[in-house]
């Protein structure tokens, strides 16, 4: 099962290495990273029929996390995408959930969490 | 803010054209007849007009006619003395006119010249001036009894002017306060604006770090674990020193990570404060129910406590009586300030229970009721107190009193600029430290309605 993490912040991907090294090691999970919207934007192009969740910033240089969800969904890609922001209120997760994000997760990130929504995706026929 | 057209500068009011229509009336009627000059019964009318425009002038400063009314009542007057003027001497010539015309300069004198006073200092020359050569012509004129009534005439001219130049005085003055309570407004709304975009940016600059860091920390946590987990077996091969030192190393990382993760959600406590100060856009006028906004306004500060703190206890009381009260304000805003001082109110009672320990039982109250025109919010909480040294700095911006982690010190200063600049109302702090804190809040221009729900 491959998750893409999209983040600008390149301590994310050891981050989420370490919190996720079990299901790691066992062969459960794996990620892939995208410090940019346009890069992940071109590995769900190039190789998207794997992903079973996108898990992606909002506030990153150039293209916006917003604006890739917004991509992604006018080309009818329906994978599960969690928005991430350290914005927890306001507009973000209202125009994250009119876009078609499946959820927003707000910062600091709860892992416990994220493995919750991540094995409750995996028990999905 | 716009300024309102006032109907102040829409002169001549017809009631100077009244006064004139009566002035060339008084004129074409001394055409007409035999004249003489003034004697007793003129001095009583001009004493009479006189008294009335003096009167006039007085409920005007006191509030209760504007610059119009004030015009209207002299213009009248003035009118009815001319008239008088011209009747007496068709019915009661004769009476020594010397006496007379120096009573009457003495009065206009004195009554110029105060008049003068009020309308500006710099006019007082000008109106004086005005005054003696209406005098001078009653004087110079009075053997004859029909120019004499040119002087009289400029008097009333001259009065007329002063009025006039009064009601605009009177006029700019409010649109110069007016002008500047709309500038402090905006000031105080930019301010605003300002401290909500700072604060989200910061926050979001250092949540990114902070987020970061914690979930390190954990997972540091986690790993040592797993470490300790794989060394433990091989333990018995290691000196006792050796055993010792490792024992303490491992003590201490464990220790430091789990610090360094309470550091980073006292952080994260501060960033949320931070945000909620930031929550502001441009505030939104309209009309609002000040009960429901201050019950929400509890509820969210009750909320956001028992976020940081799910142990809490505090027993807390809304009341209101009488049914609903409104107001046009920026009802998000004053959410934002009765939360600020709720959430304060919360943390300085639950503060002085974990101080003492001995059955004390934390109260918050929240009392809505109408005073006059104005709502009062009275928040109070039997907390810790304030020390009269931090009262005097209680509305500077970042003169945090609740400790580390616990704010950031913009909440009393953020409520201040709401309720006493945007707003134009009040905020007044009681406290007695040991006893307690009750904050007042004014909000004016609010009305009841509803009389029978509530409670």
């Amino acid at each position: 099962m491959k998750i893409l993490v999209v983040d600008d912040e390149v301590l994310m991907a050891r981050l989420f290495q370490q919190r996720f090294r079990k299901e790691i090691q066992d062969g459960t999970l794996e990620f892939e990273f995208a410090t940019s919207a346009a890069q992940a934007q071109a590995m769900v192009d190039a190789d998207g029929a794997d992903l079973v969740m996108i898990l992606s910033d909002i506030n990153m240089p150039g293209m916006s996390g917003l604006e890739l969800l917004r991509n992604l969904r006018q080309q009818g890609i329906t994978i599960p995408m969690y928005m991430i922001s350290a914005y927890e209120t306001g507009p973000y997760r209202r125009q994250s959930e009119e876009l078609g994000a499946d959820g927003f997760l707000p910062k600091p990130l709860d892992f416990d969490s994220i493995r919750a929504l991540v094995m409750g995706r995996l028990e999905r026929p | 803010m716009t300024v309102a057209a006032n109907d102040d500068f829409k002169l001549p009011t017809p009631v100077f054209l009244v006064t004139l229509a009566c002035i060339i009336i008084g004129v074409a009627t001394a055409l007409a007849v035999d004249l003489s000059v003034a004697d007793w019964f003129s001095l009583a009318v001009d004493a009479a007009n006189l008294t009335l425009i003096l009167i006039a002038i007085l409920v005007h400063v006191a509030g209760r006619i504007g610059p119009n009314g004030l015009i209207a009542w002299c213009g009248v007057s003035c009118c009815v003395n001319l008239l008088c003027e011209v009747g007496q001497n068709c019915i009661l010539p004769g009476l020594s006119p010397d006496i007379a015309i120096l009573i009457f300069s003495c009065v206009s004198l004195v009554f110029m010249g105060g008049l003068s006073l009020m309308v500006d200092r710099r006019f007082a020359p000008g109106f004086a001036i005005g005054t003696a050569v209406a005098v001078c012509a009653v004087w110079i004129l009075r053997p004859d009894p029909f120019l004499a009534y040119w002087g009289p005439l400029l008097l009333a001219a001259n009065l007329g002017c002063a009025i006039v130049f009064y009601s605009f005085r009177r006029r700019l003055e409010n649109l110069v306060s007016e002008t500047r309570l709309a500038q402090q407004r905006l000031v105080t709304q930019e301010k605003l604006a300002f401290i909500g975009t700072m604060s989200t940016g910061i926050a979001h600059e250092i949540r990114n770090p902070l987020n970061l860091l914690t979930n390190f920390a954990q997972s540091s946590e986690e790993l040592l674990e797993e470490l300790g987990s794989i060394v433990k077996p091989h333990l018995g091969s290691l000196s006792e020193s050796e055993h010792s030192s490792l024992d303490w190393l491992y003590r201490n990382l464990a220790a430091n990570l789990r610090d360094m993760q309470d550091c980073g959600r006292r952080g994260d406590a501060v960033v949320q404060s931070m945000m909620h100060h930031g929550a502001g856009e441009k505030p939104v006028y309209g009309e609002a129910s000040l009960v429901e906004t201050a019950e929400r306004a509890f509820n969210l500060a009750w909320q956001n406590c028992l976020m940081h703190n799910p142990a809490l206890q505090c027993q807390t009381r809304f009341k209101t009586a009488g049914g609903d009260i409104r107001a046009t304000v920026a009802a998000d805003n004053i959410c934002r300030g009765v939360v600020n001082i709720c959430a304060n109110a919360i943390q300085a009672a639950t503060a002085r229970q974990a101080a003492t320990r001995n059955g004390f039982v934390p109260t918050v109250t929240v009392d809505v009721y109408l005073q006059g025109d104005m709502c009062r919010i009275v928040v109070a909480d039997n907390g810790l107190g304030i020390e009269p040294a931090v009262q005097k700095h209680l509305f500077e911006p970042f003169h945090a009193r609740h400790g580390s982690g616990k704010g950031i010190g913009l909440g009393l200063y953020v409520s201040h600029e709401i309720f006493v600049v945007e707003h134009e109302g009040s905020l007044e702090v009681d406290s007695r430290p040991g006893e307690g804190t009750r904050v007042t809040i004014g909000i004016p221009g609010a009305w009841r309605v509803n009389e029978n729900s509530g409670g």
